[in-house]
């Protein structure tokens, strides 16, 4: 694979072909650090992720992709550049308004679930709405909803560590999805998970989570998860190489790289 | 979110635990200690209390009911002339020996009754208090009896080479000294304490009906340059005289203050660890769009459901503490005023408050992509 040390227009930037743009980084930059101790974990991304797809963010280890997927999602304040979703600058937001806008617009799927391990598993779907401000009674009936779309409705009132891992993140898919977010960041959501169970989890999540007004962006250095994504960006060194439509979709009949091209641990905890 | 906040924190159930013991144990050894310090010095005016008299004449320089600095014999007289005075009479209250059979000698609190009154007299167990007006008559209060060898009506004493001979038997409550009470008539409580050239203590006093207390007062200290206290004025002077001069208040407020100390610092730890252990969760909740004040309402209402819950399970023990060992003729004095029970939730409330800033500054403090880092 060639490594380009600028992304151009027909590898990434904001003004990509193709589709309606849900979010977009232009020129955005993330230090770490100062003097001897700085790290660059971005370095000048441009970036855009579009409505209705799925976009896969690979590289390896210490890249730069989880750092880009908590600016992207309003976790982690840029060092410089801007950052758009959906028209709101985020960048210019202050704490409160970057909580607000992640209150109203955006879902999280984690890595290791983060399920408030004393609340049943409708309790903690229904934790966003709560956050929004929904009473509880309504909330909890929204939550079971939503299990029911992930095939746990007779789990509602288990606790997570009755779960399976493959229950506890379609858990956290339904509460990722509850509050209707218009974008989606999902961190190595099947590293926790054996390979059947995730290839469920990645089947289950696109047929519920993917909608026409709606972007998901997945960090991942599974394989397995490669054949889901509409789009993959590569980063390496802080930098998006390329972003391009994804070969390794079931209609390309292509199958994805070999694990060792792509610094994959399988069912492993890789940090980005 | 407050339903989540207390999830949160019953649901560790060892934290939980840690927190509510400990306050438990604190609130505890405030009311404990708190009681036994109010029953302490509360014990100090009960020989006032058991006269209620509602006025109390006594020497202006008198600092405290234990204190012998007599009156006048004309005195009297001249509280009686105040206008606004309904009635006065006199009394003497002074510590005496009483010789006992064998042959040791016991101090007790000796009340000299009005010879026509016997106003004060104390409510009776065994006897009649009218028996007074017999010759050598004398009540002794239960509480401290042991001390006299547990007298019963007909038996004698001896006080100041005076033969004293029991009557009567009254419920009196134990005092700071724990001195046995012994009541007399007037003239005959003249004999048995100690012979000086005064010997009146007090005149003791009523308003006329309509007039308030405060005037009376104000007329008998203008007109007779003497002290005139409300009873509770008197109780007052008295326990002020015993906060000052004694090291009750020091020593039982310096453990009070380690018990304070020892408390933040469990709970403050606790608090702490709780935040830290569940920092992917807060983190995930701030990634999720909680904001920081709610975070912070979050901890508060865990702060103060286990200040309420830790608060009465303390109290409650400490009622039962006061319960057995406590009471008015117990040896323990042990009294809890209700604000001594404010006093001790306030307290409570400022340990969990101070706790859950440590844990509240954490939380606020947190990054929320920290969830991203696993």
């Amino acid at each position: 694979m060639a490594i380009e040390t600028q992304p151009t227009e027909k590898n990434g930037g904001c003004n990509g072909t193709g589709g309606r743009v849900a979010a977009c980084l232009r020129h955005v930059t993330k230090t770490f650090g100062m003097g001897t101790t700085e790290v660059r974990a971005l370095d000048k991304v441009d970036f855009e992720v579009r409505t209705g797809e799925l976009l896969l963010l690979v590289g390896p280890s210490g890249c730069g992709k989880t750092t880009l997927l908590s600016v992207l999602a309003g976790i982690l304040d840029a060092t410089g550049g801007e950052i758009e979703v959906f028209g709101t600058r985020v960048d210019r937001l202050d704490q409160a308004g970057k909580t607000s806008f992640r209150r109203g617009n955006v879902g999280f799927i984690f890595q290791q679930y983060n399920l408030l391990p004393t609340l049943t598993a409708a309790e903690n779907v229904a934790i966003p709405l709560l956050i929004h401000g929904e009473p509880y009674a309504s909330a909890l009936a929204r939550a079971r909803q939503y299990l029911e779309k992930v095939n746990l409705g007779d789990r509602a009132d288990f606790l997570p560590a009755t779960l399976s891992g493959g229950q506890q993140q379609r858990v956290a898919i339904a509460r990722a999805l509850v509050t209707e977010p218009r974008l989606i960041v999902c961190d190595e959501p099947t590293a926790a998970i054996d390979g059947e169970t995730g290839k469920m989890v990645m089947e289950m999540f696109r047929s519920t989570a993917l909608s026409a007004d709606r972007a998901i962006v997945v960090v991942t250095h599974d394989n397995r998860v490669f054949p889901y994504g509409d789009r993959i960006a590569e980063m390496l060194d802080g930098r998006v190489l390329s972003i391009h439509e994804n070969q390794y979709a079931p209609h390309h009949d292509t199958q994805p790289p070999h694990a060792a091209q792509q610094d994959t641990r399988q069912g492993g905890k890789e940090r980005s | 979110m407050w339903r989540v906040a207390i999830k949160m924190l019953m649901g560790d159930q060892a934290k939980y635990f840690t927190l509510v013991s400990s306050l438990t144990v604190v609130s505890f050894l405030f009311l404990q200690q708190g009681s036994i310090f109010c029953g302490l010095i509360s014990r100090t005016a009960r020989p006032v209390e058991v006269v209620g008299a509602p006025i109390w004449v006594c020497d202006p320089q008198l600092r405290s009911v234990d204190e012998n600095k007599p009156l006048l014999d004309t005195d009297l007289q001249r509280v009686r002339s105040v206008t606004g005075v309904k009635w006065a009479v006199p009394m003497i209250i002074q510590l005496v020996a009483v010789h006992l059979p064998d042959g040791n000698f016991q101090t007790v609190r000796l009340y000299g009754l009005d010879n026509d009154t016997f106003f004060g007299r104390p409510k009776m167990l065994s006897g009649n208090s009218d028996l007074l007006t017999q010759d050598e008559a004398v009540i002794i209060g239960q509480a401290e009896s042991e001390k006299l060898n547990n007298p019963k009506a007909g038996d004698t004493l001896e006080m100041n080479d005076n033969q004293a001979r029991v009557v009567g038997i009254a419920d009196v409550p134990r005092d700071f000294f724990s001195y046995p009470f012994v009541y007399a008539a007037y003239d005959r409580a003249l004999q048995y304490a100690p012979q000086q050239r005064k010997q009146l203590n007090y005149v003791l006093a009523a308003p006329t009906d309509g007039v308030a207390l405060e005037t009376v007062l104000k007329r008998i200290r203008q007109q007779t340059g003497l002290a005139a206290y409300s009873e509770d004025q008197f109780r007052w002077l008295t326990m002020g005289y015993y906060l000052k001069n004694t090291g009750i208040p020091i020593s039982i407020g310096i453990s009070l203050f380690m018990v304070f100390l020892v408390g933040i610092s469990i709970v403050g730890q606790t608090f702490y660890q709780f935040a830290l252990q569940n920092e992917r969760y807060f983190g995930a909740l701030k990634a999720m769009g909680t904001n920081s004040a709610t975070l912070t309402k979050m901890i508060l209402l865990q702060a103060f459901l286990v200040a309420l819950v830790g608060f009465g399970s303390g109290a409650g023990l400490g009622g039962i503490f006061g319960l057995i060992g406590g009471g008015k003729n117990s040896k323990m004095a042990f009294y809890t005023p209700w604000p001594l029970v404010v006093i001790s939730f306030v307290l409570i409330i400022l340990i969990c408050l101070m706790s859950a800033v440590i844990s509240i500054r954490k939380v606020v403090k947190l990054e929320p992509a920290v969830v991203f880092r696993g």
